[in-house]
């Protein structure tokens, strides 16, 4: 059975329960990953899975049960528990309905690779070898690497008429590298096994371990201006759009409510949502609950132009859906499990109009920052104090020396406002493309 | 489950070693958030996986799919990628030191969460979600999540083990959002245990959900930390996130061999104060981290990591102990089926000393008193070490004085546990989840007493 089939089957099986709405999101996954961690400790893993989600309503009352699929039995079981769990539920108020049917139209370029789950294990592992014996020349150490390569098919379809299908390709690649002390890190995220440049991430890997090899620490505190490069602003990024979140919005946790049309950020910063990004990791035409997808305005020039909104947060706040009803993150596995939430699908930072070496020039103090040790901000009110792991000290326009170990204390709602600089060449790192960019008058402390 | 032990043979004929897993997970879980509940999830999780060596390589094939054919493909997969990785890497020799076990273990539990009914926990959640919403109008978010895990494991290997084993693992986490003159501040309570539903029945759940919202509150009119290089009295999560991220995960042998760990060709020298002691103990009842078996069906230990400022040992699974010709101590685990067994933490510690935290806090000039840990990472290559907390206090001339809020404590891994000179007799683990590499996620507990050490603080 294909999961058109599964989800038809699992519909069609409630109908005996007389459930007011129900809804199938069935997901057929295969994975294959290649991981090294030294001599002696290398291996390959090979995945594959199918389940099924179901969420029933009875009486404002929503029930959601998931499991794997193995035989047929097992989606009557599914759809039964799932029923059970709604029946004992308290109503919700505010549920109005499942997402009615929309035309869904449109094509996305790049999103699945048509071979790469029949790549051979050998072909797999001679590409990474590459990096391997790059790193063997050049004395360094591969502390840690995963090649990891997934196709997934999903159908999402409900009792009002849903009925969506949608099939991509993923592949994550993660190194780490050492040379004498301290590891250099680099991550690539793609929709296609041949677009990985090995060459380019052999540099950059290089260029890490060197630089964390040969960090420096710096004493006492100072107010500097930082670069944040793309691979760890995606992180920041990820906490500070939490506030635009419609489940944020809807629980009262974001200081973000009834600020729509205010100034949140600098005015060189614009920030849009697009779940049909070219090559985008989590690029569809609808999203997980077949509410087609757009491409959305968050900020512009610094204004807070929208939220995003799965469909329930969104009828709940009297909204329109925005297609960001999501059980996938970039990592698929256990997407069947989740119930659909607002998330963010692709976002684009708008690039600006200095290249690297003019983002160096202008700050007379100040670091560039490859990479913090965790770039996640869990705090409600914004703060942070993030170690740096991999940096370069910047004196008058010009690089010393790698810093390592030191804090950069800051509030995230507070330092979008304080930009003096954005980079003119996006990157891709998971489901972000952005730039560099530069934020002034922030902390820096070192021992 | 069937064919597992056909399966076993079928493998073992074109292997060195070879071991066969099927797991089922069962999950339940209530998310209830200002007063309406938000979620009610049911899930069931289960699959095989087939582990092949040959020639010091493994080839691992997992599948959902639980019928011969499917089961027999994943083997073959197993084999074919165990032989190609053997024939492009030179490694050494593994020679596998299991036990050869049969039977049936579980964790007692109080009262099981299956017997319970649904709607009751749904009432009991809510209620627990009402002491934190109704604790002041200023609580604008209350969120309370309950989960239930049940799972099973049966293990066969190529040396004739045939294991089965059960255990439950339920958990509660609440957190409160509190809003005052345009300032925003939270907190969280986070209970999680091998245990069943009698902890959530426990009383104390009531007094922590209250405090939850109280300290959310009182966070609004905290200062902003000191920063700089500070004498720290760590509450029991913070010397459980400096044990487990610092001295557990640089024991971890395969982090050991893969040359990450500081630790490396440093077994009896003393990298920390004569009182720290370091234990991993899979064993502890009714801790979060405590297995009946790791997933390669080797019993859990109490391993002494560091003894009194020592490296004593390091922590195994079957591939490492062969590799650093050591005996297994039962830290093989995997988040599931699907994923690798590493080297894992199970429950680790630092070990309790004499003094009381009253004891610590007078004979402290100046410094901070670091509560309530958010988060922790260590760079085992760099040495170094982060966390979290979620608040503080100024300690004054041996007084508690003004209340901080959230700031971050790091520092070279070595010099912090060298600075460590009182430790209390205070003694709490607290269960976490722990991720290694990319994801992977095990229960795990932390923990420690209160413990003074020097650190950088900053926020």
């Amino acid at each position: 059975m294909d999961v058109e089939d599964i989800s038809q089957y699992a519909i069609k099986q409630s109908e005996s329960y007389w459930p007011d709405q129900i809804e199938a999101f069935t997901i057929k996954v295969k994975m294959k990953k290649f991981y090294y961690e030294g001599e002696g400790l290398s291996g390959f893993i090979n995945n594959e899975w199918r389940g099924l989600g179901i969420k029933s309503v009875i009486d404002k009352r929503i029930g959601y049960s998931s499991g794997m699929i193995n035989k047929i039995s097992d989606i009557k079981k599914i759809v039964e528990k799932s029923i059970k769990m709604a029946r004992v539920s308290p109503k919700d108020k505010d549920f109005e309905s499942l997402p009615p049917p929309t035309q869904i139209s449109g094509s996305i370029t790049d999103i699945f690779d048509k071979n790469m789950i029949y790549l051979d294990e050998e072909e797999i592992i001679k590409e990474a070898s590459f990096l391997l014996n790059k790193a063997k020349e050049a004395d360094i150490k591969i502390t840690c690497g995963q090649v990891k390569l997934i196709q997934f098919e999903f159908n999402v379809m409900n009792s009002l008429g849903v009925n969506f299908s949608h099939k991509a390709t993923n592949v994550f690649i993660f190194f780490q590298a050492m040379k004498e002390r301290g590891e250099g890190i680099v991550k690539a995220y793609s929709t296609t096994f041949r677009n990985i440049n090995w060459d380019v991430l052999w540099q950059e890997l290089y260029r890490r371990a060197k630089n964390a090899s040969e960090a420096e620490r710096i004493k006492g505190s100072h107010t500097v201006e930082v670069i944040i490069d793309p691979i760890d602003l995606s992180g920041l990024f990820s906490s500070y759009l939490r506030a635009a979140n419609g489940e944020f919005i809807y629980q009262k946790r974001s200081p973000w409510i009834n600020k729509l049309n205010e100034k949140v950020a600098s005015e060189s910063l614009t920030i849009i949502d697009d779940g049909r990004m070219p090559g985008g990791l989590m690029s569809a035409l609808a999203d997980d609950e077949g509410v087609p997808t757009k491409k959305k305005i968050i900020i512009n020039r610094g204004i807070l132009e929208s939220y995003y909104f799965d469909y329930y947060t969104a009828r709940a706040l009297d909204g329109e859906p925005t297609g960001n009803g999501f059980r996938r993150d970039t990592d698929i596995e256990d997407a069947h499990t989740k119930i659909a939430r607002s998330n963010l699908s692709n976002v684009e930072i708008l690039h600006g109009n200095k290249d690297k070496s003019e983002l160096i020039e202008e700050i007379d103090f100040g670091l560039y920052i490859d990479k913090f040790s965790k770039p996640i901000i869990r705090n409600i009110s914004g703060d942070f104090s993030l170690e740096i792991r991999n940096s370069f000290l910047i004196k008058n326009g010009e690089i010393i020396n790698p810093i390592s170990h030191v804090l950069l204390v800051g509030n995230i709602y507070d330092i979008m406002n304080k930009i003096t600089g954005i980079g003119k060449e996006p990157e891709m790192q998971c489901n972000f493309k952005l730039p560099a960019m530069r934020f002034e008058n922030l902390k820096l402390i070192g021992l | 489950m069937n064919y597992l032990e056909e399966l076993v043979e079928y493998t073992s004929s074109q292997v060195d070693f070879c071991d066969v897993r099927y797991e089922f997970i069962d999950e339940l879980s209530v998310r209830v958030e200002n007063g309406l509940v938000g979620e009610i999830r049911s899930t069931n999780k289960s699959g095989v996986v087939i582990r092949a060596m040959v020639n010091g390589t493994w080839g691992y094939a997992s599948t959902s799919y639980t019928d011969w054919y499917h089961l027999k493909e994943a083997a073959n997969k197993a084999i074919k990628t165990a032989k190609k990785l053997a024939n492009f890497f030179s490694h050494k020799k593994i020679e596998i030191k299991s036990r050869l076990i049969k039977g049936r273990l579980g964790i007692p539990v109080k009262i099981n969460p299956k017997s319970v009914d649904i709607r009751s926990k749904i009432e009991d959640i809510t209620a627990i979600n009402k002491i934190q919403k109704d604790f002041s109008p200023k609580i604008i978010n209350a969120a309370t999540f309950y989960k239930e895990q049940v799972s099973t494991n049966i293990l066969s290997n190529s040396l004739g083990s045939l294991i089965e084993w059960h255990e439950i693992r339920t958990s509660l986490f609440g957190y409160s959002v509190a809003r005052s003159n345009g300032k925003m501040q939270n907190s969280f309570f986070s209970e999680r245990k091998t245990a069943g539903y009698e902890l959530v029945t426990n009383r104390k759940i009531e007094e922590m959900s209250m405090n939850t919202s109280k300290e959310a509150i009182m966070l609004l009119n905290a200062r902003k930390p000191p920063s700089g290089y500070i004498t720290v009295i760590a509450d029991p999560s913070v010397s459980g996130v400096l044990a487990h991220v610092t001295i557990g995960h640089a024991s971890e042998a395969d982090e050991v061999l893969s040359n990450r760990g500081f630790t490396i060709n440093m077994l009896g020298v003393k990298i920390g104060s004569l009182k720290v002691t370091v234990v991993d103990d899979g064993t502890i009842k009714g801790a979060y981290g405590t297995i009946p078996f790791d997933n390669e069906g080797t019993f859990p230990a109490r391993t002494v990591i560091v003894d009194h400022g020592y490296l004593n040992k390091f922590l195994q699974n079957l591939t490492t102990a062969s590799l650093m010709n050591q005996k297994p101590t039962g830290n093989g685990r995997a988040q599931d089926f699907s994923k690798k067994v590493l080297v894992r933490m199970t429950n680790t510690f630092i070990q309790k000393g004499q003094q009381s935290l009253e004891e610590i806090i007078e004979s402290t000039n100046n410094g901070v008193l670091a509560l309530k840990a958010i988060s922790g990472t260590a760079d085992p290559a760099g040495k170094s070490f982060e966390t979290k907390v979620l608040y503080g206090y100024v300690i004054n001339n041996g007084q508690i004085s003004n209340l901080l809020r959230s700031f971050s404590l790091s520092g070279k891994i070595t010099e912090i546990l060298r600075s460590v000179d009182m430790i209390s007799k205070d003694f709490k683990l607290i269960g976490r989840s722990c991720g290694k590499g990319l994801g992977n996620f095990v229960p795990v507990s932390i923990g420690g007493p209160y413990l003074r050490a020097k650190m950088l603080v900053g926020g």
